[in-house]
């Protein structure tokens, strides 16, 4: 009797679990965030490669499991691919560069790169906006929120809608 | 029967979670606005990134303790987290619960050694000192974000009693209703009832009411019954109670929080030779504070912060006696204030505050109902500190921290402290920090005055402040995002510690200086924790004392805990086990090595709606013993056995 008690809770519990919505991660909504940034921004026409949107970010970067879930979606007549990339390699390749946690002083020299090669980088850690990163997302109140920092949308030239503009924290960079 | 277990496992195979697809979660969600993604709540299960940066940089070892592990180790009350926290040594005399750190423990100190906050507020009252940490702790669990515990002397950013450590408990900032309910063994239970408004860039506001009540243990003392205390059983003693309220509202740069308790707890041990079994023996706590902070940031990395407070503070005691009834009452009144200005720079940081504090009331009253009032104190004291903080960084990986306060006591010697750190990140990956440091305890109005007229108390003739010299080394290692391993080493010197003892000529509990002593330390910690909730950290704590004093906290340490979230963190079994060596009593007895078990199986966003744990703690009903303080007639206490909790929460 215990058992068939037993095996009645359980499979109670485990068919209670399909009838409930999935809650999704805070990777998965920064995930769905990255994309619709994409949709809602005009890289510069040399950014876009071979009709591509090349995703890139570093190795160990703890998003990178889901953003390259992302690789074959479409954003207009763009396909997204995905690489992960080192440190030293070149930015030519990347339409968008993911900017993980990193020293000041190795950030400056990533985003100059960026800015020069008019790359759209994307962060998701405190402050990078205001260091000169185009869109910074960050954790309010455990919702995911976005700051754009419009003098570096500017080098980087990316054009941002009002839709995003309007929904976002604008910021400048901190000169120091 | 087999067909019936048959239809069963056909209904969890084909329940379409069990093959769930990673793609099908992120698919629901593309078909998402944008303005819906970012008001979306989202699990942020150990996300490292909000305090990475400042345990990274901290002058210390620190730990921080989130509410995501809060739920998962069904912890019940701050002890019970302080318990998971390497460095920690948490016992519990059914009065109060005490605990001892890295390597220093005195029983029945009231924890006023280690500096005990909510939102920055302290919450050690103005006569014991004492760090509330079991249930007569203010705030409900549910409501802390998270815990930052930072090791060692900080007395020179905080003043006195952040001797060996601050715990500084961070509220949540809700946005919706909630109510929890739990019933548990010793016919415990608790309901907590929250209300909140939230909205973006108004007035936001929190308030939170909690009742909880417990009818006790059915406890057994074999050391009283061979002492003649009956059959050493007490069925009626240990009984626990309180209503507790905290509220918080913020406007812009303003906030206003508060909160009360008022606990009563039986005191089932016959300590202070009271009549064992008379479930008139209790101690009430009332605590209460309220403050108003503004707290600004302007342009050019300018920051301002005022602060006013108010903390009142109850004590009452019953005490039966075979042929008296005593009755303690003491009252703590205070209120202050504090305003800091600080600067940063990308090259430096600087800060400096001053603070104000009038004990207005510092009363200790005994009652007896023979005699009368046989004690009496109306006290009143005045203190007062001026603070500076640097931090500079030397080089883009190397930082100097440096603080220093000095402040003046109405009543005891003025006090200098100061703490020196440097802090150097070879590569990302690891940190090294040697910190050097002093802080120093003025002794409490409790310690200095108490007497209770020749019946169990006097009072010193003379106290000085406890001063403790602390050098450390700290190394921490970070092999990717979820995986670090941190080591510190730590040297004290203490000197004047004030502890209990009894006067051999009169038999009475006196407080004295000890001579100072020495002690170092190790610690070792281990954790991997990853984004989606999986958890396995394992720490080791060792300490040694080089002189030869009287030192109740255990030799080795090892805790290990962990938890694996399944069915996309919706079932989030954990555990957690510790080991502690054996101890001294005050006596010099030795205490066997124990060891003991929780589980904990949390099951979350029932109908979205709900979450739903069961906590088992010390499953293996393992019988083991703490050090016992002077008050009691039995040198070690046997702690609880296995005792479970179901717990219910709700949120809309």
């Amino acid at each position: 009797m215990g058992r068939l008690l037993a095996a009645t809770v359980l499979a109670f519990i485990l068919y209670s679990f399909s009838l409930f919505s999935l809650p999704p991660t805070e990777y998965q909504v920064k995930t769905a965030l990255i994309y619709n940034f994409l949709r809602f921004v005009d890289l510069e026409k040399d950014s876009y490669k071979n009709n591509n949107i090349v995703i890139c970010s570093f190795n160990n970067n703890a998003l990178n499991k889901e953003i390259q879930k992302l690789k074959g979606a479409n954003v207009s007549q763009y396909v997204i691919d995905f690489q992960e990339i080192q440190d030293d390699d070149n930015l030519e390749k990347c339409s968008v560069l993911i900017i993980d946690k990193r020293d000041d002083h190795s950030l400056r020299k990533i985003l100059e790169r960026a800015y020069q090669q008019k790359v759209f980088t994307i962060s998701d850690i405190d402050g990078y906006g205001e260091k000169g990163v185009v869109i910074n997302m960050f954790l309010k109140d455990d919702k995911v929120k976005f700051e754009i920092n419009t003098e570096a949308s500017a080098k980087s030239g990316v054009k941002i809608s009002s839709r995003l503009l309007s929904i976002a924290k604008i910021i400048k960079s901190i000169n120091k | 029967m087999n067909r019936y277990i048959f239809f069963l496992m056909l209904i969890v195979l084909s329940n379409p979670l069990l093959a769930v697809d990673d793609k099908f979660a992120l698919g629901d969600i593309f078909s998402k606005d944008i303005e819906e993604l970012i008001n979306i709540k989202v699990d942020t299960v150990l996300s490292a990134s909000k305090t990475d940066e400042k345990i990274h940089y901290a002058p210390a070892a620190v730990t921080v303790f989130n509410r995501y592990q809060i739920e998962a180790f069904g912890c019940r009350t701050l002890a019970d987290i302080l318990n998971l926290v390497r460095g920690f040594y948490i016992t519990y005399d059914y009065n109060y619960h005490y605990t001892g750190i890295r390597g220093l423990y005195k029983p029945g100190d009231y924890n006023s050694r280690i500096l005990l906050l909510i939102d920055g507020h302290q919450i050690n009252d103005n006569i014991y000192d004492q760090a509330f940490i079991g249930t007569d702790f203010l705030l409900d669990i549910d409501l802390i974000d998270r815990i930052e515990v930072i090791r060692g002397p900080a007395s020179s950013l905080y003043g006195g009693n952040a001797l060996f450590g601050v715990i500084n408990i961070i509220t949540r900032n809700l946005d919706s209703q909630e109510f929890a309910v739990s019933y548990g063994s010793n016919d415990t239970y608790k309901m907590r009832l929250t209300l909140s408004h939230n909205p973006e860039e108004k007035m936001k506001f929190m308030a939170s009411a909690t009742y909880y009540r417990s009818l006790g243990a059915d406890l057994y003392f074999k050391e009283l019954e061979a002492r003649g205390y009956g059959d050493g059983r007490n069925y009626i003693g240990d009984y626990d109670r309180y209503p507790s309220f905290f509220a918080k509202s913020t406007l812009g740069e303003l906030t206003v929080f508060g909160g009360y308790i008022s606990r009563t707890k039986g005191i089932p041990t016959g300590a202070w030779g009271v009549v064992f079994n008379d479930k008139r023996n209790k101690s009430v706590d009332n605590r209460g504070f309220f403050e108003l902070r503004y707290d600004k940031k302007f342009e050019e990395n300018l920051g301002l912060m005022v602060r006013f407070f108010y903390d009142s503070y109850e004590y009452e005691g019953h005490y039966v006696y075979e042929d008296d009834i005593q009755r303690e009452s003491d009252r703590g009144g205070q209120i202050g204030a504090e305003v800091k200005g600080s600067i940063e720079k990308s090259k430096y940081n600087f800060n400096i505050g001053f603070e104000i504090r009038d004990s207005f009331m510092q009363n200790l009253t005994v009652y007896s109902e023979e005699n009368g009032y046989t004690f009496d104190l109306r006290h009143d004291s005045f203190s007062s500190g001026v603070y500076l903080g640097f931090i500079y960084n030397l080089l883009s990986n190397l930082r100097l921290n440096l603080s220093s306060r000095y402040d003046y006591f109405e009543y005891y010697d003025d006090a200098l402290s100061s703490r020196f750190a440097l802090i150097y990140s070879f590569d990302d990956k690891s940190v090294f920090k040697l910190i050097a440091g002093n802080a120093y305890r003025p002794p409490n109005i409790y310690e200095t005055y108490y007497n209770d007229n020749g019946l169990t108390q006097k009072a010193p003739d003379h106290l000085n402040s406890e001063m403790i010299y602390q050098t450390e080394v700290v190394y921490e290692y970070y092999f990717s995002e979820d995986m670090s391993m941190n080591t510190a080493i730590y040297y004290s010197d203490i000197e004047n510690m004030i502890g209990f003892g009894t006067d051999p000529l009169d038999g009475l509990i006196v407080a004295s200086n000890l001579p100072s002593f020495r002690l170092i330390g190790f610690e070792w910690r281990s954790v991997y924790s990853s984004q989606s909730g999986r958890m396995l950290s394992m720490n080791y704590n060792y300490s040694h004392l080089l002189d030869d004093v009287q030192n109740s906290f255990p030799q080795h340490m090892i805790k290990i805990r962990g938890a694996y979230p399944l069915f996309q963190n919706r079932l989030i079994p954990a555990f957690s086990f510790n080991f502690i060596s054996s101890t001294k009593t005050i006596r010099n007895n030795d205490i066997d090595p124990a060891f003991f078990l929780n589980l904990n199986l949390l099951y979350k966003g029932i109908y979205d709606h709900f979450d739903l744990s069961l906590g088992i703690y010390n499953l293996l009903n393992q019988k083991y013993y703490v050090p016992a303080s002077v008050e009691h007639n039995m040198d070690s206490i046997v702690q609880q056995g296995a005792t479970y909790l179901l717990k219910l929460g709700g949120y809309f």
